[in-house]
C-alpha cells in the first residue's frame, strides 16, 4: 500500500468544527421549536382530560355533528 | 380538497408527520448497518481505506440523525391531545411498546451514536466496531418496538375490551410482543431501511466515479451497497409477500382493495397488473390480469378464494347487526352493571362492537338504525380502492427497478466495469429518490388500507379523536409542516455540501486516483 497523507479523524480540521457548530445550532433551534409547537398546543392544558365516564358518552352516544371523517 | 373537520384534520396532522419523520428513519437504519460492514472489513483487513469509509459515511449518517432525531416525539405530542379517546381507549397496550422503545432502544441508539463518532481514539477497532454494531441494533430496536405498537392497531391481539372502564385492556405482552403481523412488519421496514441506505451510497459512489474523484473510495462503497443492496431488496420482496399474506389472513378487505377486487373470482385469484378503478361504479376499467399470481400470494394454495368487497361488505354488514346488540348491551352494563342478561349478551356479540360503533357516524342510537343506514356503514369498511391500488403498484413497480438496479450494480462491480458504463452511475444517481417513494407509499398503503378503522375492527378512527378546535389543529398542523419542511431542507443541505466536498476535500482520503 501506498504511502498515504490525510487529515487524521481524530484531529478535528476547520470544516468539523464548522460543522459540529452548525449541528449545534440546528439542534437548538430544533428543541426550541418543539418546545414552541408543544406549548402552543400540546401542553396539558390543551389535553382532553378522558375518564371512563367520558370515553362512555363518546362510544355510547354519536359524536357532535361535523367531527366524522 | 382537505376536508376541515376535526377528523380529517387530525388525520392530516398525524400523516403528515408520520411520513415526514420516515424520511429520516430509513436512512439512518440503512446507513447503520453499512458502516457495519464496512468496519467489520476494517478491522478483518486492517486497511486503512475502510476506516476512512467509515469515518465518511458516519459523518453523513450523524447529520441525519441529529436532524431526524426527535421529530418522531411529534406524533406522541398528538396521541395526547388530539387522539385522547384513541389513548384512553387503547393507550394500556399501544404505550407499552412506545414507552419501552423510548427507555431502552433510543438511549441504546443514541448512547453508542457519541460512542461511534468521539470513541475513535478510545476504544480498540473491535471495541469500536463493537459499538457501531450496537448503533444498528439501537437504531433497529427502536424501529421493533414502534411496529409492535403498530401491529397491534393492524392485528388487534393479546388484548380484551373492558366495559367497566371503558378501554382495551392487556391479557397477554408475549401475545402483542409476538404478533405475527409485527415481525412481519418489522424485517420488511428495516430491509426497506437497509435498502435507502445502499441506493444512498450507491447513488453518491456513482456520483463521485461520474467526476473521477475518490475513486478509491467510491469503488469500495459501491460494491458494498451493490451486495448488501441486492440481499436487501431480494429480501424486501419475500419479505413483503409474508406481509402480504398476514393481511390476506387478517385484513381482508386491505388486501381487496389494493387488488381492486370488488367480485369473489373463483380460486386461484388473477393478479391485475394494470387498471382503473371505479370507487363509485364499483368496477376496475381495462383490466389487465396475470392468473393465478393473487391467489397464489393471499392464500399460498389454489383451492381458496380471495374475497372480494361485495362479498367482504356483505360480511361487515352481519358483524354490524351482531355489533348492535354489543352495543345495546354495553349501553345497559354502563347503567346496570350487575345486570346478568345484559352481560350474557355482550359476551356473545362483544367480538362485533367495534362494527357496531361504526353506526355512531350515522344514527345516535345503533339500536334504531335503519338497514340503509347499516349499509352504509358496511360500504364505510371499504378505503379508498384508487389510491391503495395504485400506491401499491408504483411501490411494487420501484422496488423490481431497484433489484435491476443493485443486480447491475453487483455484476458491474465484480467484474470492475464501472467507469466503462457511465450510462448505469447516471442511472445510479437518478435512483437516489427511490427507495424514499417506495418506503412512503408502503405506509400509505399500510395506514390508509386500514381506515376506518384505528384499531382494526375494534375502534373506528373518528371515535378516537378528540374534541379539539379545527383552527388549533389546523394551526398546529402548519407549524408542522414549516418545521418539517425546514429540517428536511436543512438535512439535504448539509448532506450536500458534504458530499460535494467529498473525502478528499474534507481530508478523510486523497482522491482521484483512478489507477488505485
Amino acid at each position: 500500500m501506498r504511502s498515504r497523507t490525510y487529515t487524521s479523524a481524530a484531529a478535528p480540521g476547520p470544516w468539523r468544527a464548522v460543522l459540529r457548530r452548525h449541528l449545534a445550532l440546528l439542534l437548538a433551534i430544533k428543541l426550541a421549536a418543539l418546545v414552541l409547537l408543544w406549548a402552543l398546543f400540546f401542553s396539558p392544558m390543551h389535553r382532553t382530560a378522558v375518564d371512563s365516564q367520558a370515553a362512555g358518552r363518546q362510544l355510547t352516544v354519536a359524536p357532535q355533528e361535523g367531527t366524522h371523517d | 380538497m382537505i376536508d376541515l373537520s376535526v377528523v380529517a384534520l387530525s388525520r392530516a396532522q398525524f400523516a403528515l408527520t408520520a411520513l415526514y419523520h420516515f424520511l429520516f428513519v430509513p436512512l439512518t437504519l440503512g446507513l447503520s448497518m453499512i458502516l457495519v460492514i464496512m468496519e467489520a472489513v476494517y478491522v478483518m483487513t486492517g486497511r486503512e481505506i475502510w476506516k476512512r469509509m467509515t469515518q465518511f459515511w458516519g459523518m453523513l449518517f450523524g447529520i441525519n440523525f441529529a436532524m431526524g432525531v426527535a421529530t418522531g416525539i411529534t406524533m406522541e405530542f398528538q396521541f395526547g391531545t388530539n387522539w385522547a379517546y384513541y389513548s384512553h381507549y387503547v393507550g394500556d397496550i399501544f404505550g407499552a411498546p412506545l414507552a419501552v422503545e423510548g427507555l431502552m432502544a433510543f438511549f441504546l441508539e443514541s448512547t453508542f451514536v457519541g460512542l461511534f463518532f468521539f470513541g475513535w481514539q478510545r476504544l480498540s477497532k473491535v471495541g469500536h466496531l463493537i459499538v457501531t454494531a450496537l448503533v444498528a441494533l439501537g437504531s433497529s430496536l427502536s424501529a421493533l418496538w414502534i411496529l409492535i405498537a403498530n401491529a397491534w392497531m393492524q392485528h388487534p391481539v393479546g388484548a380484551q375490551f373492558n366495559a367497566q372502564t371503558m378501554r382495551m385492556e392487556l391479557t397477554s405482552f408475549p401475545a402483542v410482543l409476538l404478533n405475527p403481523v409485527a415481525q412481519a412488519k418489522f424485517v420488511h421496514t428495516v430491509a426497506a431501511g437497509y435498502v435507502v441506505g445502499s441506493v444512498f451510497v450507491l447513488a453518491v459512489s456513482a456520483w463521485y466515479l461520474l467526476r473521477g474523484r475518490n475513486v478509491e473510495i467510491a469503488r469500495r462503497s459501491l460494491a458494498v451497497a451493490a451486495s448488501f443492496g441486492l440481499a436487501c431488496s431480494l429480501s424486501v420482496v419475500v419479505l413483503g409477500d409474508e406481509s402480504g399474506y398476514l393481511a390476506g389472513e387478517n385484513q381482508k378487505m386491505k388486501v381487496a382493495a389494493i387488488e381492486a377486487e370488488w367480485h369473489t373470482e373463483p380460486a386461484p385469484a388473477g393478479f391485475t397488473v394494470f387498471g382503473i378503478p371505479d370507487d363509485v361504479a364499483h368496477e376496475t376499467h381495462a383490466e389487465l390480469k396475470v392468473p393465478w399470481v393473487l391467489g397464489l400470494i393471499a392464500t399460498r394454495s389454489v383451492d381458496e378464494p380471495v374475497l372480494g368487497i361485495f362479498d367482504l361488505v356483505a360480511r361487515a354488514r352481519t358483524r354490524i347487526v351482531s355489533g348492535i346488540e354489543a352495543h345495546t348491551a354495553l349501553t345497559v352494563l354502563r347503567k346496570h352493571p350487575d345486570d346478568g342478561a345484559a352481560r350474557a349478551l355482550f359476551e356473545e356479540h362483544r367480538a362485533d362492537l367495534g362494527y357496531g360503533l361504526l353506526l355512531l357516524r350515522y344514527v345516535g342510537e345503533p339500536s334504531s338504525a335503519t338497514a340503509a343506514q347499516i349499509d352504509a356503514a358496511a360500504w364505510s369498511t371499504v378505503p379508498d380502492v384508487a389510491v391503495l391500488f395504485w400506491c401499491f403498484r408504483v411501490m411494487v413497480g420501484i422496488g423490481l427497478l431497484l433489484i435491476v438496479l443493485f443486480a447491475t450494480a453487483f455484476y458491474l462491480s465484480a467484474r470492475h466495469r464501472f467507469e466503462r458504463h457511465r450510462w448505469f452511475l447516471r442511472a445510479a444517481f437518478l435512483a437516489l429518490p427511490l427507495p424514499w417513494i417506495a418506503a412512503e407509499l408502503g405506509w400509505i398503503v399500510a395506514e390508509y388500507g386500514r381506515q376506518p378503522w384505528a384499531i382494526d375492527g375494534v375502534l373506528p378512527t373518528f371515535l378516537g379523536v378528540s374534541p379539539v378546535p379545527a383552527g388549533d389543529i389546523a394551526l398546529s398542523l402548519g407549524g408542522f409542516v414549516i418545521f418539517y419542511s425546514a429540517l428536511a431542507a436543512v438535512d439535504v443541505y448539509l448532506l450536500t455540501r458534504m458530499i460535494r466536498r467529498g473525502p478528499d476535500g474534507l481530508g478523510y482520503w486523497p482522491g482521484g486516483d483512478a489507477r488505485a
